[in-house]
């Protein structure tokens, strides 16, 4: 029982973790996916260091991280405000040729990493960017403008 | 094969300027910058707690309590981990020692919460009853002490009460953070 009710604490609390950690950019899992692997691992460590090394208890554990993740998965989709907690939303970085300064600031962002992933799209300017969106995987999507 | 179930396109994704479709939702945004920094105004307060042993295994977890007759002198941790191992130790006084034994009668919690996995050195005899233990240690001259070995079996807030026959009575509590 104690390994199903530690499984339980263990997925939230790692969500709550890995979502609190702000998101920076680069080619990253979202944070929702990033709990998967930080619990498995966790639960392997569990039940490598844990006194119960049995089959049973890392199947038991495994099989409800399974289920929690599926349950969450569901709930994101019937209620899209507890996908925007797990998951995140996009932020707007630069609107218009505008820094959105407070975006930037509490997501610890500087305009060379917009910059950055402006490049990889072959824009040379940041006068060529029109919008800068920080996505919910950690990446920067760049829309150019039309001149 | 029967065609596969369809549905219209529906422009529902919040649009940056009436133009780029992004979802974003700056007010939401607010909302959980607020939470993250409750978050990390938190954290550091769990790790400054757990140095001093609010979660056990610190300074404030170690308690140490006596009889006012001085039969016993107990050291224990008053905040213990689920399936932790952990030591209680008893120091006996002159009052606990009979004819060259020791008596310690300790109630069931010990075994049925506490989780006892050994006692050192090992009791002479020990007989159950009245909702406990009575152990039976050979002593010969003081200082006459036992250690307990407890790995809690669950988590909760437990009492533990101990007495040596004639004296008086130690009513611990313990608490076992999950």
């Amino acid at each position: 029982m104690y390994t199903i009710l530690h499984a339980i604490a263990g997925y939230f609390f790692l969500v709550l973790i890995v979502r609190v950690l702000t998101r920076r950019p680069g080619a990253q899992l979202t944070p929702f996916e990033f709990v998967i692997v930080f619990l498995i691992g966790g639960v392997i460590i569990l039940t490598t260091v844990g006194n119960d090394r049995s089959e049973t208890n890392s199947v038991c554990a495994v099989v409800t991280i399974v289920l929690l993740h599926r349950l969450v998965s569901w709930l994101k989709i019937r209620f899209p405000s507890f996908g925007k907690v797990v998951d995140g939303i996009p932020l707007v970085l630069l609107k218009d040729g505008k820094w959105q300064t407070e975006t930037m600031e509490r997501m610890r962002l500087q305009d060379t990493d917009v910059m950055a992933a402006a490049r990889n799209k072959g824009v040379k300017t940041l006068a060529e960017i029109k919008y800068a969106i920080l996505e919910r995987n950690g990446a920067i999507s760049i829309i150019q403008s039309k001149s | 094969m029967p065609a596969q179930a369809t549905k219209p396109v529906e422009d529902t994704i919040a649009k940056v300027n009436d133009e780029v479709a992004v979802g974003s939702d700056l007010e939401f945004q607010r909302k959980w910058w607020r939470f993250t920094r409750l978050v990390w105004i938190v954290f550091p307060l769990i790790v400054v707690a757990d140095l001093l042993g609010c979660f056990g295994r610190g300074p404030l977890a170690n308690a140490r309590i006596q009889t006012r007759d001085g039969s016993l002198d107990v050291k224990y941790e008053r905040i213990e981990r689920f399936s932790s191992p952990s030591i209680l130790r008893i120091q006996f006084g002159p009052a606990a020692i009979h004819d060259g034994k020791i008596q310690l009668w300790m109630d069931e919690s010990l075994i049925r919460s506490l989780g006892n996995q050994r006692i050192i050195p090992q009791p002479a005899a020990s007989a159950i009853g009245k909702n406990g233990v009575l152990y039976t240690f050979d002593a010969t001259a003081l200082p006459a002490a036992s250690a307990f070995s407890l790995e809690p079996i669950k988590p909760g807030i437990f009492h533990l009460r101990m007495h040596v026959p004639g004296c008086e009575e130690l009513n611990l509590t313990i608490y076992v953070m999950p």
